[in-house]
C-alpha cells in the first residue's frame, strides 16, 4: 500500500467499488486514517515464520456428516416474494441489464 | 411470593414453581413484560418486545399445565434471542438498517429446540450491527446501556442479550460469539455466557457473519440453567453441515462436583504483567485460588502468539468471511433498497446507505485481505497463523484440562469511548478471539465485583467438545462466589 494519503484515498475507492458500496467523500476521508492504522495493525502477522504449515489444514476438524439431499415441500414463496422490494408475476424485478429490444413476445 | 420475585428466580425455579402450582406462566411472562416495559425506556436491550406473542403463547402453556400434559425442561420460561437469530414471523433486523423491516418465514433451529421445551420467546435483543462491535453501540436501534451503570456499555456485540439477563427480563437468553460477543458482554454485565464448541450447536437461521468462527450460545444468571439450556440447545440437526451428529453428555451431571482432585486448571504464564485493569488480575488469582482449595492441580502455560497475533489473524479472517457472506444483501430480494434505472447503481447505493460505518468498514478490509495481489501476503497467512494458534492451544491442553484466562482487558467502559480509534475498540476481545479461532468452547463468568460496584469477569476454555469440564471448573468457583446478580432498576447507579 502506498504511504501517501492520496494512493490511500485512490486505494479505498476501487475497494469500495469492488465491495458494490457506495461511500461519500467524508466516509472515504474517516475510513482512511483508520484503514492505514488496521493495515498495518494486520502486516504485523509477517512477522511469524508460516514456512510449511498448511494453511487449510482439517486434521483437527471433526469430519462432516453427509446427509440425504431430498427434496422437502415448502410453500410460503409469497411470503418472501412479497418482502422483494420489486417483484413482477412471482419474480424478483431488477433494473434491465441486457440492451435492445425485448418486449416482442 | 411478592411477583417482582419472579424476576430473580432462575429458569430451573420458575419449571419447578409452575410444577407445585405456586404461579403460572401467565402471572411470570405479565411481571416480565411489565417490567420490560418499564426499563426499556432506559436500557434499549431489545430490538423488538415480542408482548403480544409472549402473552398468547403464556395463556397456552397454562392451558397444556391444567391438562396435566408433560413439560418440557423449559417450560414456561421467557427466553430473550438475539436479533440476528430467526423466529418465524417475527423481524430479524441484525441491528441494521439493512434489515429493519425483513419478517424471517422460518425460525433457527436453536428456537424451534427452545420452543419444543416449552419457552416462551419474549423479545428479540439488540445487538451491534452483524454482529460487529463490542458495546452495541453500532447498533442501527441506538445504545443499549449497561444495568450496572448507565453511562457504561453492557459490551457486545451480544449486549442486549446480556443486559436483558442481569436486568431480569429473562433468567435466559441466546446471543452469538464470533470473536467474543457472548462472553465480552457477560463480563461486563456478570452473567454466565458459554461458547460453545465449534458443532456442537446448529446455526441454522443465525444470519452469518464469519462462518468458520460463528457459534450460537447461552446467556444465564446459575450454571445449572447454563447446561439446562445448553443441552435443549445443542440438539444435532443437519441442516447446517457443521454441526457434530455425536452424542451430547447430560451437562448437568457436570455439575455435581464438590471437589477438583486429579483436574489440571492452567493460567496463562506472566498475566500479572499484561496490560490489563488490576482488578482483573486479583480476580485471576483469587479463582485460581478457589481451584487450588478444591484440590485442582494449577499449571502454567504459554500462549504467545494467540495473545500477540490473534487479533490482526482475526481481523484478517473475520471480515475476509464477513464480507463475502454480506454480498447477499443486495437490495433485490430483500431488506433495503435504493431504487435505480441500473442494476449496479441499485446496488452500491442500497449497500452504501442500508450498512452502517462498522460494516463497511470491515466488508472493505475484508475486500482488501481477499484481493488477488494481497491474498498471500494477508489472507493466507492469517489461515497459516490460525493453525498456529491451534497448535498452541493443543500444547496447553496436554497440561491442562481447562485454561483460566481475564475475559477482557478492562471493566466495562464508558460509553462513546472507544467509538472513534476502531484498532483500541478491537482490543476488547483480545482474550476471546484466540478461542474462536482454535474453535474451542469457553465460558465467561463474574468472579468478584470491583470497588466501584461493577463486575469483574474471568474465562474458562475447554478443549474441543470439553463443556462438560469447563461446567466442572466453574461449579466449584460458583460455589464461593455465588450465581449472577441481578441488576433490576431500583438497585442501579
Amino acid at each position: 500500500m502506498s504511504g501517501t494519503s492520496d494512493g490511500l484515498v485512490e486505494e479505498i475507492r476501487r475497494v469500495a467499488k469492488l465491495a458494490m458500496l457506495e461511500l461519500n467523500e467524508d466516509e472515504i476521508k474517516h475510513i482512511g486514517t483508520q484503514f492505514k492504522n488496521i493495515l498495518d495493525q494486520l502486516q504485523t502477522l509477517s512477522e511469524l515464520d508460516t514456512k510449511d504449515i498448511n494453511p487449510f489444514s482439517l486434521e483437527d476438524m471433526e469430519p462432516m456428516p453427509w446427509r440425504k439431499d431430498e427434496v422437502v415441500a415448502w410453500n410460503r414463496y409469497s411470503e418472501v416474494l412479497s418482502q422483494a422490494p420489486v417483484s413482477e408475476e412471482g419474480y424478483f424485478k431488477v433494473p434491465r441489464i441486457v440492451e435492445g429490444d425485448h418486449d416482442e413476445k | 411470593m411478592k411477583n417482582s420475585e419472579f424476576l430473580k428466580l432462575s429458569a430451573l425455579e420458575l419449571v419447578e414453581g409452575y410444577k407445585k402450582g405456586d404461579f403460572t406462566v401467565s402471572d411470570v411472562i405479565e411481571t416480565a413484560l411489565e417490567h420490560i416495559e418499564v426499563n426499556e425506556r432506559n436500557l434499549n436491550a431489545l430490538i423488538t418486545p415480542l408482548y403480544e406473542e409472549a402473552r398468547s403463547r403464556s395463556w397456552m402453556l397454562d392451558a397444556a399445565l391444567a391438562r396435566g400434559e408433560e413439560l418440557g425442561s423449559l417450560f414456561g420460561v421467557p427466553v430473550v434471542v438475539k436479533d440476528n437469530i430467526t423466529v418465524d414471523g417475527v423481524r430479524t433486523t441484525c441491528g441494521s438498517r439493512m434489515l429493519e423491516n425483513w419478517i424471517s418465514p422460518y425460525s433457527a433451529h436453536v428456537v424451534e429446540c427452545l420452543e419444543r421445551a416449552g419457552a416462551v420467546i419474549i423479545g428479540k435483543a439488540n445487538m451491534d450491527e452483524f454482529a460487529m462491535g463490542s458495546s452495541t453501540e453500532f447498533s442501527a436501534f441506538g445504545p443499549a446501556l449497561n444495568p450496572w451503570d448507565l453511562s457504561r456499555v453492557p459490551g457486545g456485540s451480544s449486549g442486549g442479550s446480556a443486559a436483558s439477563v442481569v436486568a431480569g427480563y429473562a433468567p435466559i437468553a441466546l446471543g452469538s460469539d464470533t470473536g467474543g460477543s457472548i462472553r465480552q458482554p457477560a463480563a461486563f454485565c456478570g452473567v454466565y455466557g458459554l461458547k460453545p464448541t465449534y458443532g456442537l450447536v446448529s446455526r441454522f437461521g443465525l444470519i452469518a457473519f464469519a462462518s468458520s468462527l460463528d457459534q450460537i450460545g447461552p446467556f444465564a444468571r446459575s450454571l445449572k440453567d447454563v447446561a439446562a439450556i445448553l443441552q435443549v440447545i445443542s440438539e444435532p440437526d443437519a441442516r447446517d453441515a457443521t454441526c457434530a451428529r455425536k452424542e451430547r453428555p447430560n451437562y448437568a451431571e457436570f455439575l455435581n462436583v464438590t471437589s477438583l482432585e486429579g483436574f489440571k486448571v492452567g493460567y496463562l504464564a506472566g498475566y500479572e504483567s499484561l496490560e490489563i485493569d488490576d482488578e482483573i488480575k486479583r480476580a485471576i488469582s483469587q479463582t485460581i485460588e478457589i481451584c487450588k482449595e478444591a484440590g485442582a492441580e494449577i499449571v502454567e502455560v504459554d500462549l504467545p502468539i494467540s495473545t500477540r497475533y490473534g487479533l490482526p489473524c482475526y481481523y484478517t479472517i473475520a471480515p475476509a468471511e464477513a464480507s463475502s457472506n454480506l454480498a447477499r444483501f443486495d437490495g433485490v430480494q430483500y431488506g433495503f433498497s435504493v431504487a435505480a434505472d441500473d442494476l449496479k447503481e441499485l446496488y452500491l447505493k442500497s449497500r452504501g446507505s442500508g450498512f452502517g460505518p462498522e460494516v463497511k468498514r470491515r466488508i472493505l478490509i475484508g475486500t482488501f485481505v481477499l484481493g488477488s495481489s494481497r491474498y498471500d501476503a494477508y489472507y493466507l497467512q492469517a489461515q497459516k497463523v490460525r493453525q498456529l494458534i491451534i497448535r498452541e492451544f493443543n500444547a496447553a491442553f496436554s497440561k491442562a484440562d481447562v485454561l483460566l484466562t481475564p475475559a477482557t482487558p478492562t471493566l466495562p467502559f464508558k460509553r462513546g469511548e472507544k467509538l472513534t480509534d476502531p484498532v483500541k475498540a478491537y482490543m476488547a476481545d483480545l482474550f476471546t478471539i484466540p478461542v474462536n479461532l482454535a474453535g474451542l468452547p469457553a465460558l465467561s463468568m463474574r468472579a468478584s465485583m470491583s470497588q466501584s460496584g461493577l463486575p469483574v469477569g474471568v474465562q474458562l476454555i475447554g478443549k474441543k467438545f470439553g463443556e462438560g469440564d469447563i461446567l466442572k471448573a466453574a461449579s466449584v468457583i460458583e460455589q464461593v462466589v455465588g450465581p449472577a446478580a441481578t441488576a433490576l432498576g431500583g438497585d442501579r447507579k
